[in-house]
């Protein structure tokens, strides 16, 4: 009954934490989004987001685009924040040992759908 | 018959004389060293970090004895002078730590923040400092620059305005002062990566501060809350189970928990609210600390480079095969 519970309790800080990452991303990608239609009222177009481990620590990187009719110019805006290896999903952090960049995007999307 | 005389008779008064200056000095910044507001004792500090402050005063003290008697000035002709720098995370005690040393070295000190030297105008900023200088070799204070990383942060390597010019003469300026003086300059930073490493090379003393251990929050609480608050509070728990929090931040919460409790007309402070104050700061340090991880920039590009990233043709279809990725499309 114990073992049960714990392992209940194990799995449940698991899975927060990995609802955390992807929330994190999802959060700033709005944030750029949101940006974008007040700073330059331009039109979001499209993103994709990365992994990478960058010197020791573990980065999440999100490219979007958009394109802006005002100033008639597309823009890249990345944002990148550093995250605590704890944060990423074990099958993530496996996939950036090796320092490659990895893409989440299809990941992401299926997380926001 | 002339019209408006009045208004006529305005306006010429308003015309400067040719007489008259025209008042161009703009206002003298003045130095004011005061006396040193804490002793080593007031500072709850890491055994190793005290002791090294302890080493600072002592070459301090001692500072005479090798440069005059045993005759370092002959050997290091430029390097007469003695500079620390405090360095670690906010509310640490580094300010306190710079006033324990001007102290127990027996000198004023002058705090220094660069909002009180820097000058909307060019060339300004730099006299400021000269003259900071000059005042404190004249009364031998101590000169205690906090926030120094806004002072010693890296030169401007791709000068493109006039602002970079100026940042950069305020460095060399401050590089020349640095060294001709030969008293002692106190730096503290929270930021020491930003410093330029010819800043970083003339000081002798670097000394870390790290935030309180459990004892040392233990004692931190302790010295915090006054004795004549009446509180119900067990301070042990309260230093095991919320560790990450500076002496600040410890003096923060207690104030947040008095005050609470006064507002509630309480006739003590409750163990809860020093907890809830000391949760809203570490929530609020959270929040601060993902931002400052966070690092954003946009540039502008091409319609082409755009489509290609987004797997996209010119007219805005999905590439077939595309080697990129699929986008997401909008949120």
């Amino acid at each position: 009954m114990i073992n049960f519970i714990a392992a209940a309790l194990i799995s449940a800080f698991v899975v927060t934490e990995i609802l955390d990452f992807w929330d994190e991303l999802i959060d700033g990608l709005t944030k750029i989004v949101n940006s974008v239609k007040r700073l330059m009222s331009g039109i979001f177009q499209g993103a994709k987001a990365f992994v990478q481990k960058v010197g020791g620590a573990i980065r999440e990187i999100v490219k979007s685009y958009s394109y802006s009719e005002r100033e008639d110019q597309w823009y890249e805006t990345e944002r990148e924040r550093k995250v605590d290896s704890s944060e990423v999903p074990a099958d993530i952090r496996s996939r950036v040992s090796g320092g490659n960049r990895v893409d989440v995007t299809n990941e992401l999307e299926l997380r926001m759908a | 018959m002339p019209i408006n005389t009045n208004r006529q008779t305005a306006e010429k008064s308003s015309e400067p004389k040719s007489t008259d200056k025209i008042k161009t000095e703009q206002p003298q910044v003045e130095f004011k060293p005061t006396d040193p507001i804490y002793g080593i004792d007031d500072i709850i500090l890491a055994d190793d970090t005290k002791e090294e402050i302890k080493t600072v005063i002592n070459s301090r003290k001692n500072w005479q004895k090798v440069f005059i008697e045993w005759d370092m000035r002959s050997v290091l002709k430029q390097r007469k002078n003695l500079f620390v720098n405090l360095y670690g995370a906010p509310g640490t005690g580094k300010t306190m730590a710079a006033h324990a040393i001007a102290k127990e070295t027996e000198q004023k000190i002058v705090c220094v923040n660069y909002a009180d030297i820097e000058s909307k105008y060019v060339g300004e900023t730099s006299k400021n400092l000269v003259k900071l200088f000059e005042q404190a070799k004249e009364k031998d204070f101590i000169i205690f620059f906090d926030e120094a990383d806004a002072l010693l942060s890296k030169r401007v390597t791709n000068m493109s305005s006039s602002t970079d010019v100026s940042v950069n003469q305020t460095r060399s300026v401050l590089l020349t002062l640095l060294n001709d003086y030969d008293g002692m300059i106190i730096f503290a930073t929270n930021f020491i990566s930003n410093f330029d490493p010819a800043f970083m090379r003339r000081i002798q003393f670097h000394v870390k501060f790290e935030l309180p251990n459990e004892t040392m929050r233990r004692k931190l609480w302790d010295m915090y809350i006054p004795e004549k608050m009446p509180v119900r509070i067990d301070k042990c728990i309260l230093a095991r189970d919320y560790d990450g929090l500076s002496g600040s931040d410890i003096s923060t919460a207690v104030l947040k928990a008095a005050l609470k409790a006064a507002n509630n007309n309480l006739p003590e402070v409750p163990q809860e609210y020093f907890e809830e104050a000391v949760k809203s700061i570490i929530s609020s340090q959270k929040e601060n600390r993902q931002d400052s991880d966070v690092t954003i920039t946009r540039k502008p590009i091409s319609k082409e480079e755009a489509m290609k990233q987004l797997g996209r043709t010119d007219k805005g279809e999905c590439l077939e095969n595309s080697s990129n990725e699929r986008s997401l499309v909008t949120v």
